[in-house]
């Protein structure tokens, strides 16, 4: 059983593996999204509060949710990487960044689009705000620091050791809104209290974040397969690919 | 139709938050595309490098 999954962890049988996961991730992607968007910017009512502006929470908790959740999977594969010196591991870290990079970007984003109307400013000093925003910079500055080095497997060891010492900073954005008093709200959604928000509302935050959720697994797929070619660019099981054999 | 762009006047907002992620995402799957492009060109050129891998030529 255990050699099934190991089959797995390498980049020959990985590859047409991810070739064939992606379509229906990237299809699952659009679907949702189109759904997301038609509750979060049709169906859902204007909110009594902040009247229309509310509407950028579909794609703001979803994209700051991404945004932590990547960084700690892109940790985990750092860590496994660094553990069992396996290739497919960081090559996952390596794929991972980008795409975080970007939802931490559309986070801190719609965050400031969100917060002119109803705070009155774009940008605060806060906790939760500059935490993510230090997130931005732990992601740039792995993939700076892959760019920087030359040789793949010392990029590995230290990309992976400055993405393990970030890891702390995910708590940190998570519980900012506790710890300190912030200008950002608390949590939207809590698994111990009941929703304060109307069901359709969460309905499309849910939908908009399974969205966001197969758009990452397919765009890091997607970037996987192309690390594995730049990679093992040498190695026969490249050569004999259909894609590489014909132009 | 023009009252939902206006968002009850909210609409520079919301569509400067959707515009820029729409943006975002299509920078990166550009990004994926043109890479993906380069590396299997990379692949080809290493690939007619190599001496002939027996069994592979046909």
């Amino acid at each position: 059983m255990a050699s099934y999954w190991f089959k797995f962890a390498s980049p020959v049988t990985f590859y047409p593996l991810a070739g064939r996961l992606i379509p229906w991730f990237a299809t699952g992607a659009a679907v949702l999204t189109l759904v997301g968007l038609y509750i979060g910017l049709i169906a859902a009512p204007t909110d009594a509060q902040q009247g229309d502006a509310y509407r950028i929470i579909f794609i703001h908790v979803p994209a700051a949710w991404m945004s932590m959740f990547l960084y700690v999977v892109m940790a985990g594969w750092s860590a496994a990487a660094l553990g069992f010196n396996t290739r497919l591991s960081a090559m996952m870290a390596q794929a991972i960044a980008p795409t975080g990079a970007v939802m931490t970007f559309i986070a801190l984003w719609s965050g400031a689009f969100w917060g002119r109307p109803t705070w009155g400013t774009y940008w605060a000093w806060d906790a939760r705000m500059t935490s993510e925003l230090i997130l931005l910079f732990l992601y740039l500055g792995v993939i700076a620091l892959r760019n920087a080095i030359d040789d793949p497997r010392r990029a590995d060891r230290a990309c992976g050791l400055l993405a393990l010492t970030g890891v702390v900073n995910v708590p940190i954005i998570y519980f900012s809104v506790h710890w300190w008093n912030t200008l950002h709200q608390g949590s939207s959604v809590s698994l111990t209290k009941a929703p304060a928000m109307a069901a359709i509302m969460l309905t499309g935050m849910l939908i908009m974040s399974f969205a966001a959720w197969f758009y990452a697994i397919a765009a890091i797929l997607a970037r996987v397969r192309t690390i594995m070619l730049e990679r093992e660019r040498g190695a026969g099981w490249v050569a004999t690919l259909r894609e590489v054999r014909t132009a | 139709m023009s009252s939902f762009f206006a968002m009850n006047g909210y609409g520079f907002y919301v569509w400067s938050a959707y515009g820029v992620t729409a943006l975002a995402l299509a920078v990166e799957l550009f990004g994926l595309r043109s890479r993906r492009r380069a590396a299997l060109a990379e692949a080809r050129l290493a690939d007619s490098d190599a001496p002939p891998v027996p069994g592979a030529a046909d």
